[in-house]
């Protein structure tokens, strides 16, 4: 079973892989003038743009990237990961009973 | 839904300010769909339940606690409000292990609780002691 990770690595990659094919097809471009461009090898450029390769590194996406007129921009977002419920310590039980009427004091918003 | 940090948790757990890591959490946390089905109360005082969130975040993982007052249904009946009690690391001595089985997290919940409640009954519609997202 994959992870979420696993699912976020294989959606960006698929994503990626997508935008530059299209780009390398529009430009008429080939596999190997991008592999001369970023002065890779062309096994390293079919796996940027093989959707379901994600063992591939962030430099040899980037440098193929801009070959074909692009910028990668990562973006880091807070995640909620997990809600869950758990079991209250038998000696708050009566500060929770407090607030919780303390709560419904207050004037709704 | 509505999110309360009331102002002594503020100072406790987040050094006085809330930063714009937290707001964003508690955007997504609002926003998380299905999120009213992972609660129901067993053994707790009715209606009110404690929820852990696991988060990940720029500056590392995060354990959040919320106390929550489930919203009576009916005319007139109040929102569901989320109280934060705890904002810790993963790593932090309470982070790591919110349960009832760690003594140490069991005293902060205590005086959290206190701190909170505090604030709460204190509050007037003029002079409210937390913020609300």
């Amino acid at each position: 079973m994959s992870t979420l990770a696993d699912r976020e690595v294989a959606t960006i990659k698929r994503q990626i892989a997508r935008t530059l094919s299209a780009r390398l097809k529009h430009r008429g471009a080939t596999i190997a003038s991008i592999a001369r461009d970023t002065g890779t090898s062309r096994t390293a450029i079919r796996r940027v743009l093989d959707a379901s390769n994600t063992s591939i590194t962030l430099n040899t996406i980037v440098r193929t990237a801009q070959s074909l007129g692009y910028r990668l921009h990562l973006t880091l977002e807070p995640s909620i990961d997990k809600v869950e419920r758990i079991d209250a310590p038998a000696a708050v039980e009566p500060l929770m009973a407090d607030l919780g009427r303390a709560l419904d004091r207050l004037p709704a918003r | 839904m509505e999110i309360i940090v009331p102002h002594r948790i503020r100072k406790r757990e987040l050094d006085g300010t809330i930063p714009d890591e937290a707001r964003k959490l508690f955007d997504k946390l609002k926003d998380k769909p299905g999120l009213a089905e992972t609660i129901s109360a067993r053994g707790l005082p009715a209606s009110t339940t404690l929820h852990k969130v696991y988060a990940t975040t720029e500056g590392g993982a995060r354990r959040l606690l919320f106390f929550c007052r489930h919203a009576p249904s009916g005319p007139g009946a109040a929102p569901e409000r989320w109280v934060l009690l705890f904002y810790r690391d993963k790593s932090d001595a309470v982070g790591r292990n919110m349960t009832h089985k760690n003594p140490e997290f069991v005293a902060e919940l205590g005086k959290n609780l206190q701190a909170a409640l505090a604030d709460i009954a204190a509050s007037t519609p003029q002079d409210l002691r937390f913020d609300s997202f």
